[in-house]
């Protein structure tokens, strides 16, 4: 006997054959019919549609014969499968391959055999439709033409199963998309719905789509009245509209339209765009809000629309002003007696209304000093007050960190005498520049020093250090007193905390110090704080972001082109640098408009490359200020990482605008195009 | 020098007075008001005029702004007396045309000199 023969693809075919979903099936009338057909057609007792297995032959329909299945060692329809072609076995006894086949010697004894491949559109061979008799025979060459259209009926049935699985899945997918899709709608649908503050959406040219039920009811409006007809200009008043477009337009350098525009003018550019506007209702009353602007975006990075959520703030700013008026009246009402106390007091002490007995001068004195601290403490009081309810403007300028300790301890010097201590500047100050108020850098510097040289035995002394620590520099004031007892240390930067009352008249100060420090570091986005500091005594420390590094770096190959990159990112400010180094120039960096002015003013340049939008703002007013002056008009302006292009008067007067990614060698070209036109090296500073 | 010291509160104007006379060997009168004011620099011509801010009735900006509508009582320096110093608002006084403003509480041992400060400042 022989066996029959694997496929070479045989296990695409079992994959191909799974895929059917046919195997051990319930059995089919529409096979049955074939089979009958087929056993009609060849006038034989037995017609089988066979499915080759790994390991057996099953059969899908079985006319004449009780078996289900058997192994594919001895099948016939096994040799079909493994040769891909059809196979006539007139008489089974007279055949080599199948003379002592089971099947033949016992049951079902078959003689004769003829089998056509059923075969997969795309060319597998699954199995047969085959036909048997128990004595030996032939078919004519119609029958078995009938046969093989018979097989292709076979092959069109199993297809059609297969397929209608298909699509049944894919419904049964839509299905489970469309109700995800309506859960989804129905989430944001209650969102919109419920959500407290109001929500209004716009096309990009400004129509309203969306108007949430939360702005129905602040502003009076039905969204019916207002969706696809009405700009929320007619929210606004016109007045305040205009007025901020101006504002805009200086800020961002670009004019800005009284109307629409005004209101996402900031948004279009990616930028955070929070504001207080003033909502007007349909009724015409007015409320104040704080309106939050951004835009939609869609795959392309195109603009789709842009969304307007706006919170009621009117209690917040009636909180406000009573706040503030209750600060003027307190100030004022406190103030006023003390300047009676204080000034007759001071008279007194002074020997203005006649010489004082010495014990009523002593005790005159004690009044003196103490409605001094009065006014101290009154002071510090309105200070923290206006910091944190952002009442007192912070002027925010660049400086060097160095610096300040150095002027702070020289202006500290001999308050610090006063308590024998010394004041000591410990190392090289890291070098390093920070934005902060430099007014209200001095009053905490001064605020640390007083307290540790308060704190401090006599003749010891306050060690002061700048050191600078990934992108932050940091400030410590370390003494060599007692330390800060285990609990007082939750509460040092509280308000009127002072860890020893016993002492407090003899050491001064309001117990306000801390806190008033804490929020001027807050307010300058930094954070402070204290360690016990080793061999005793304390660190306190503040730190605040470090501005990238101003100024020249690699040294510059004699004769070199000096270009200015004006760049706050500090990574993209690196890599610039070293760009440029590649190519042979020498660079300086500035992260503000600030520094970039002072450097232009002092030193010479034969290019500048540009980021419109630096650490203190736009520099569009720079751009112009370069071009009205003599030395700097020819200047080579190249304009580098701006997320939006520059329109109008600035993109006019710039050399070259090289947008974001950055394209490097169109940058270095445009280097080296503006330097070679701009000639010869003249001498420094012009 | 002749100075008029304004202020709403009693105690305010003896001490004052006696800084000015005492200390500072000025000649000082004193008025309760704004209205007063008015009065008393039409009658006194005095060299200098130091002004309370708050004052019930009218207060010192409301009176300065009426001075300046006088002729003859244009002239005469103005420093303005308040609690209230933050630079905005120091600013809006010295807008209004004063030469100076003089924080409250003063110690009266430095008045004098402050004022001759102002006035040193001026230009004379």
């Amino acid at each position: 006997m022989k066996k029959p023969d694997t496929p070479a693809d045989e296990l695409q075919r079992l994959d191909k054959l799974r895929q059917y979903q046919i195997l051990d099936t319930a059995p089919e009338s529409a096979f049955d019919d074939l089979t009958k057909l087929a056993a009609y057609v060849a006038g034989v007792p037995i017609a089988l549609v066979s499915l080759i297995d790994a390991d057996r032959q099953w059969f899908k329909s079985r006319y004449g014969l009780e078996v289900p299945e058997t192994p594919r060692d001895v099948s016939f329809c096994g040799h079909v499968v493994g040769s891909g072609a059809a196979l006539t076995v007139p008489d089974a006894l007279a055949d080599p391959r199948f003379a002592d086949n089971p099947l033949v010697t016992g049951a079902p004894e078959i003689r004769f055999y003829a089998g056509t491949p059923l075969v997969t559109p795309d060319g597998f061979t699954l199995g047969t439709l085959c036909t048997i008799d128990v004595r030996a025979r032939q078919l004519s060459p119609e029958q078995d033409a009938l046969l093989k259209v018979l097989a292709r009926q076979v092959v069109d049935q199993l297809e059609r199963r297969r397929q209608t699985r298909v699509l049944q899945a894919q419904q049964a997918q839509l299905a489970r998309n469309m109700q995800q899709t309506s859960d989804a709608v129905s989430l944001l649908r209650g969102i919109l719905k419920n959500a407290n503050v109001s929500v209004i959406e716009t096309t990009p040219s400004g129509t309203i789509r969306v108007f949430n039920a939360a702005a129905e009811r602040m502003l009076g409006y039905s969204a019916e009245e207002l969706v696809g007809q009405a700009s929320p200009a007619i929210l606004h008043d016109p007045a305040e509209v205009a007025a901020r477009a101006i504002e805009l337009s200086t800020e961002l350098g670009v004019p800005v339209e009284p109307g629409f525009d005004a209101f996402v003018a900031k948004a279009r550019r990616g930028t955070a765009d929070e504001g207080e506007w003033t909502y007007i209702r349909k009724d015409g009353s007015r409320f104040p809000v704080l309106l939050s602007v951004t835009a939609r975006r869609g795959a392309r990075g195109e603009i789709v629309g842009y969304l307007g959520i706006a919170s009621d703030i009117s209690e917040r700013k009636r909180v406000e002003r009573l706040q503030s008026e209750f600060v003027s009246t307190v100030s004022h009402e406190l103030r006023t007696p003390l300047t009676a106390i204080r000034g007759a007091l001071g008279l007194l002490a002074a020997g203005v209304t006649g010489a004082l007995p010495v014990q009523a001068k002593e005790y005159v004195d004690i009044a003196v000093s103490n409605s001094d601290r009065l006014v101290r403490l009154i002071n510090d009081i309105l200070d923290i007050d206006k910091i944190r309810s952002d009442d007192v403007t912070f002027k925010f300028m660049t400086i060097p960190v160095g610096n300040a300790v150095k002027h702070a301890i020289a202006a500290n010097a001999a308050f610090a005498a006063q308590y024998a201590v010394r004041l000591e500047l410990v190392g090289d100050p890291a070098a390093g520049d920070v934005r902060a108020d430099p007014d209200r850098l001095a009053q905490v510097l001064t605020n640390l020093i007083s307290n540790a040289a308060k704190f401090s035995p006599t003749d010891a002394s306050v060690e002061l250090a700048v050191t600078r620590r990934d992108g932050r520099i940091r400030v410590t004031v370390r003494d060599h007193g007692p330390g800060i007892p285990d609990a007082f240390r939750g509460r040092i930067f509280q308000r009127f905390a002072q860890a020893d009352t016993s002492n407090t008249r003899q050491r001064g100060g309001t117990g306000l110090g801390l806190s008033i420090s804490k929020a001027i570091i807050e307010k300058m986005d930094g954070l402070i704080g204290f360690e016990p500091a080793p061999g005793g005594g304390t660190e306190f420390y503040f730190e605040l972001p470090c501005l990238p590094a101003v100024g020249t770096t690699a040294p510059a190959a004699a004769g070199a082109f000096r270009i200015l990159v004006c760049e706050d990112d500090p990574d993209l400010a690196g890599a610039l640098e070293r760009l440029l180094n590649r190519h042979g120039f020498s660079v300086d960096l500035s992260p503000t408009i600030e520094r970039a002015r002072q450097l232009l003013a002092s030193e010479h340049y034969d290019a500048m490359t540009l980021d419109l939008m630096l650490a203190d703002g736009h520099a569009g007013a720079l751009v112009r200020e370069l071009r009205a002056s003599e030395a700097t008009r020819q200047l080579p302006i190249i304009v580098v990482s701006c997320v939006d292009a520059p329109a109008g008067s600035v993109a006019s007067l710039v050399n070259d605008i090289i947008p974001e990614p950055l394209d490097e060698s169109r940058l270095v070209a445009a280097i080296n195009k503006a330097t070679a036109v701009s000639g010869s090296r003249p001498g420094p500073a012009g | 020098m002749k100075i008029l010291l304004v202020d709403d509160e009693e105690d305010i104007r003896k001490i004052g007075r006696l800084s000015l006379e005492a200390v500072g060997k000025f000649q000082a009168v004193v008025a309760s008001g704004g209205a007063e004011a008015l009065q008393m620099a039409w009658d006194e011509r005095p060299d200098l005029i130091l002004m309370d801010v708050m004052m019930p009735e009218m207060d010192g900006p409301t009176a300065v702004v009426k001075l300046r509508l006088i002729p003859e009582l244009q002239a005469i320096p103005i420093v303005f007396m308040t609690a209230r110093v933050q630079r905005a608002e120091i600013d809006h006084y010295l807008a209004l045309g004063a030469i100076g403003v003089i924080p409250k509480p003063f110690d009266p041992m430095a008045l004098p000199d402050q004022i001759r400060k102002i006035m040193a400042s001026r230009g004379g």
